[in-house]
């Protein structure tokens, strides 16, 4: 069953065939589920996957990438997440085709070569304990004195802050009531002075963090793009990168786990067993159908809002489905420590990460179909 | 397939032609739930559109057809061209002979069994022609002229897997645009049906819920396209893809069916209203006899949850 609904050209297949070779040095390391407790494994990846030139294959020749196509890219981090290897860091991503579009020379000079070498990493402080879903009510504030920012105010649910360099975070520069219009984007060092990150342990065994920001100085040449000018910037970050966040090939993966369950244990003969995973089998279909309506926005240069929010919402919830099936069956086996009990505690976190589904379905029927999605 | 969802310029105008005389004959959005008519099915073989061969072409068809909830053993006929040749095929893609095809299970009953003038009875991947012994029409649900049917077989089909395949992304095109139509027309709906002082589809309990179906049937439609690529490309997933589309245009159009029938509330369940005569067409389409159980067998071969006589 591994093998993808997407096939590409004889070009972009062979760089598939190097990916999953180049993967085979690193099976069983399982960096996408388990990035914190084994960052210095997931560190030294990420550093050969440098040395390939592949953390910046998208990027453009003149900010020193290969300038290959999104369809690489995906093709990159669909394998990876299908051997469970690792994710796309925020750094290669977001953080530096923000740059590449926004930045400075000197902030292009200062932030691309150790990104691109796999030696810098980011977090996202994004969220904050009274603005999750609605990012525009952040009240963090950074005011300006002389040639920095004082930054103060709490940043939480921050994914990988406590192995990170730097947190790439949405700050208040201007008033509340400006809303979105008073965000600024900075790149605010985590070992300075005033930063402390406390753990907070989550279901799957790894950690979210809390980012407790305390006069915090950040030099003004840290602040990406004009002042509380931030909120079209994180939306055309979002724009290109949302081909690579949510791989179809993980589903796969899953469901591959959960038949090789079902037939270990002997289910696999039950008819309701075999109608449940003919249906996830069409949703793992489904899911990576929209995965690439989602690419072929991307590589069109369409906006591909509805897409990207359609392909989050079905891709969380069948991750979900996925990994609630055993349980749903009533097969007392999956209560065992393993990965099958695992999947049911990680997945709960794809419906809440990323965009909540809620969100999400309010963007496809606010854009999609024209409809006010108030409560 | 490359990353390329459109189906080509030649597949655009075809459905376009197909949109416009669907409407014209329709004399509104959609075509009523009624009798089947000869004079209208002939028409659209007049369309020439059964002669087509490439899965794009054809879910151009299907697509633009599902739509306007046109009627007919659109899916059959395709495959039956795929199946039938000489003399035959020429009488089946102008209209002049229906085709039913199907698995017999239990109490026999075969679609469009009622009127048709050849059988196809197929078993899993195979398909045989077969001679009606007796048969005995039944009324459906969907007004398609079924019937309970004793059949004899004949000889057997080449390519039957092709034949099947393109008949499973003809109907998934068909359904995920039937659901589309319903879920276009509660949305509007929606904007303008005023409850305690706003349009209903300001609150998330019916916002919510559309998207939803907006979802699934985005999925299917996809599905479908990528489907139709892998069976012009000959891809040797071809028949578990299409089997997968079929499935989830199917559960995706039923679903939003029932969403739909609620947002329009007491007019959605009025004969005159907009719902039910496509609902009932769908219901129809996602019941073929055996159907489920053959595209399961598919799909959990392909998992490698076990062999298919095992299911």
């Amino acid at each position: 069953m591994s093998v993808s609904l997407f096939v590409g050209s004889a070009e972009e297949e062979e760089f598939r065939a190097d990916v999953i070779r180049f993967i085979s040095e690193y099976r069983g390391l399982n960096g996408f589920h388990f990035q914190g407790s084994k960052w210095p494994e997931v560190k030294a990846l990420y550093r050969a996957i440098g040395q390939c030139g592949w953390m910046s294959i998208g990027w453009s020749d003149a900010a020193g990438g290969l300038g290959r196509s999104a369809v690489r890219e995906f093709i990159l981090w669909d394998e990876m997440a299908y051997a469970r290897v690792a994710r796309p860091p925020l750094g290669a991503g977001i953080v530096a085709k923000t740059l590449i579009a926004h930045g400075t020379e000197a902030q292009k000079q200062k932030w691309l070569p150790p990104i691109r070498a796999g030696e810098k990493f980011f977090s996202l402080g994004y969220s904050e304990p009274g603005a999750g879903s609605d990012l525009a009510g952040l009240s963090t504030r950074a005011d300006l004195h002389g040639d920095h920012y004082v930054v103060t105010g709490e940043k939480c649910w921050t994914s990988y802050a406590q192995d990170s360099d730097y947190l790439w975070t949405l700050v208040r520069t201007g008033a509340v009531e400006d809303r979105g219009r008073g965000l600024s984007l900075m790149i605010l060092d985590l070992h300075a002075p005033g930063v402390s990150v406390r753990p907070l342990p989550t279901i799957d065994g790894e950690q979210l963090n809390q980012v407790v920001l305390d006069a915090v100085e950040v030099p003004v040449e840290h602040r990406i793009g004009p002042e509380n000018a931030a909120w079209r910037l994180v939306k055309d970050a979002l724009d290109v990168e949302r081909h690579v966040q949510f791989p179809p090939a993980r589903l796969r993966r899953d469901l591959e786990e959960l038949v090789a369950w079902l037939r270990k244990h002997e289910h696999e003969l039950d008819p309701v067993v075999q109608r449940t995973v003919a249906a996830l089998g069409v949703g793992v279909f489904e899911v990576e159908a929209l995965a690439l309506l989602v690419l072929e926005s991307v590589v069109k240069g369409r906006p591909g809002d509805v897409e990207a929010a359609q392909n989050k919402l079905a891709h969380a919830e069948l991750s979900q489905k996925i990994a609630r099936a055993p349980f749903e069956l009533g097969l007392s086996e999956a209560l065992i420590y393993g990965p099958i009990e695992f999947l049911y505690r990680q997945s709960t976190w794809e419906t809440i990460g990323g965009g909540t589904s809620e969100i999400m379905r309010s963007v496809v029927a606010r854009q999609g179909l024209g409809l006010g999605g108030r409560s | 397939m490359s990353i390329d969802f459109s189906l080509g310029e030649e597949a655009d105008a075809i459905a376009q032609t197909l949109k416009r005389f669907a409407r014209d004959q329709a004399g509104g959005a959609v075509v009523p739930c009624a009798r089947f008519s000869p004079d209208l099915w002939r028409k659209l073989c007049g369309l020439e559109i059964f002669s087509l061969t490439g899965a794009k072409e054809i879910v151009a068809v299907m697509e633009a057809l599902g739509k306007t909830n046109f009627p007919g053993p659109l899916a059959t006929t395709f495959a039956a061209a795929q199946l039938f040749e000489g003399d035959d095929r020429a009488r089946i893609v102008s209209g002049e002979m229906l085709v039913a095809m199907g698995e017999l299970h239990g109490d026999g009953l075969f679609p469009w069994a009622a009127i048709a003038q050849r059988f196809v009875w197929c078993e899993r991947d195979r398909a045989f022609a077969a001679r009606a012994i007796s048969i005995e029409p039944v009324e459906t649900l969907g007004c398609e002229p079924w019937g309970k049917v004793r059949l004899e077989r004949e000889s057997e089909f080449r390519h039957a897997g092709r034949a099947l395949a393109i008949a499973d992304i003809a109907l998934g095109a068909y359904l995920a645009q039937a659901g589309r139509y319903l879920v276009e027309a509660a949305s509007e709906h929606a904007k303008t049906r005023t409850q305690f002082g706003r349009p209903i589809g300001d609150y998330q309990a019916v916002a919510h819920a559309l998207a939803r179906c907006a979802t699934e049937l985005a999925a299917a439609a996809a599905l479908t396209r990528v489907a139709a690529h892998s069976f012009d490309a000959e891809r040797k997933n071809c028949r578990v893809t299409s089997a997968a589309a079929k499935v989830s245009a199917g559960k995706a159009a039923n679903s939003a069916s029932q969403v739909v029938h609620q947002v329009f509330g007491a007019f959605g369940v009025t004969e005159e209203g907009p719902v039910f005569p496509v609902a009932r067409r769908i219901r129809q389409l996602t019941l073929t006899p055996g159907a489920d159980a053959t595209a399961r067998a598919h799909l959990l071969e392909h998992v490698g949850l076990i062999r298919s006589e095992s299911v």
